[in-house]
């Protein structure tokens, strides 16, 4: 079940994200905003965290103790890299 | 904002560098970053910290279309992945707060010969790993972790992506078929391109006009990869493999050189 849903979440993602791309590139030809570009490519540096959060809930739902323990040590870990990244 | 908007014709060659760079990162499991960051210095011009933060927004969308289709074919060991990239990390860590302390250059000459030994032993056909796959044939976790941890650790002093270390330790020590080992260590490289990404965009040293092209190059060469890895026989990947870890050592060595 996490396979699916994890697969299913990232390959969504990565289709909203190439749109916003095209779309992007588009608006930054005709109107020389990047506002759709930024957005895109901010949807998809997250996706690895979001596929991570997907990871942790399934597993504590199916009882899996280490993948939960391990997806949560690391989606806390992208977390505080964020923070550092943004605001430190 | 206004952008340095490169001449089309740089354009179209970025994004065939791209479109390549995608397909072997998907086929061999390593991010492609290789390929893009001087593609990027040398057709769009950007400086060397623009070019690598662009190239890792590239390396992270390689990995998430790859890794999206490979987890929905059952070809990741996600378990194996969660373990060896917690251990991954504080090696690349580790390496960012000696990288002041330790001689680069040996540590370039040291992972060179490594890359070169390992390029060797791809061609031959390898006791410990099986092209068949099965729960028994994955071992030596321990070994592989503390492997898994080395070469975070040495791709962050010498600048490397992890992908071409993580796809032989997955191999050659834990014992997957090639194919699996691939699609294991593209989805650990999204999350350790992910994790320098986002300082590299804070900083802003990331041009989005040319990451945009970047991105749509990779998406569809990672796409073209993971059609191809299907019907690629591991033998002929193992070979591509051998090439780019050859290609690589060379570029280490001649570091060391200048």
């Amino acid at each position: 079940m996490t396979g699916r849903y994890l697969s299913r979440t990232l390959r969504l993602l990565i289709v909203i994200s190439l749109g916003l791309m095209i779309a992007g590139i588009a608006d930054l030809v005709l109107s020389g905003s990047d506002f759709l570009i930024k957005t895109g490519i901010f949807l998809l540096v997250f996706t690895p965290s979001a596929g991570l959060l997907i990871i942790c809930v399934f597993s504590k739902v199916e009882g899996k103790k280490w993948e939960f323990l391990l997806s949560l040590l690391l989606l806390l870990f992208l977390i505080f890299n964020f923070l550092s990244a943004y605001f430190f | 904002m206004a952008y340095y908007l490169c001449r089309m014709p740089d354009f179209l060659l970025i994004f065939l560098i791209s479109f390549l760079a995608g397909m072997l990162g998907s086929l061999l499991g390593i991010g492609g970053g290789v390929l893009i960051a001087p593609g990027l210095i040398i057709f769009a011009h950007l400086p060397v910290r623009t070019a690598v933060g662009t190239s890792l927004l590239g390396v992270t969308a390689t990995s998430v279309t790859a890794a999206g289709i490979y987890i929905k074919r059952k070809m990741t060991d996600l378990k194996l992945a969660l373990i060896m990239e917690t251990t991954t990390i504080p090696g690349a860590a580790l390496s960012a707060f000696l990288a002041a302390r330790v001689p680069s250059r040996s540590i370039s000459a040291i992972l060179g010969f490594v890359l070169l030994y390992v390029a060797i032993n791809m061609l031959k056909k390898s006791p410990a790993a099986s092209d068949k796959s099965t729960p028994e044939n994955r071992k030596n976790i321990i070994p592989a972790v503390l492997a898994s941890f080395s070469a975070g650790f040495l791709s962050g002093l010498v600048g490397i992506g992890g992908g071409v270390l993580k796809t032989p330790i997955l191999h050659f020590i834990v014992g997957l078929p090639f194919k699996e080992a691939a699609a294991t260590s593209v989805f650990m490289v999204g999350l350790t391109s992910s994790t320098g990404a986002v300082h590299y965009m804070a900083r802003g040293d990331v041009n989005y006009a040319v990451a945009a092209v970047v991105i749509l190059g990779v998406i569809g060469g990672a796409y073209a990869g993971t059609r191809i890895i299907k019907r690629a026989a591991p033998p002929h990947l193992k070979k591509i493999f051998s090439l780019v870890l050859a290609l690589m050592a060379i570029k280490l060595f001649l570091e060391v050189l200048k």
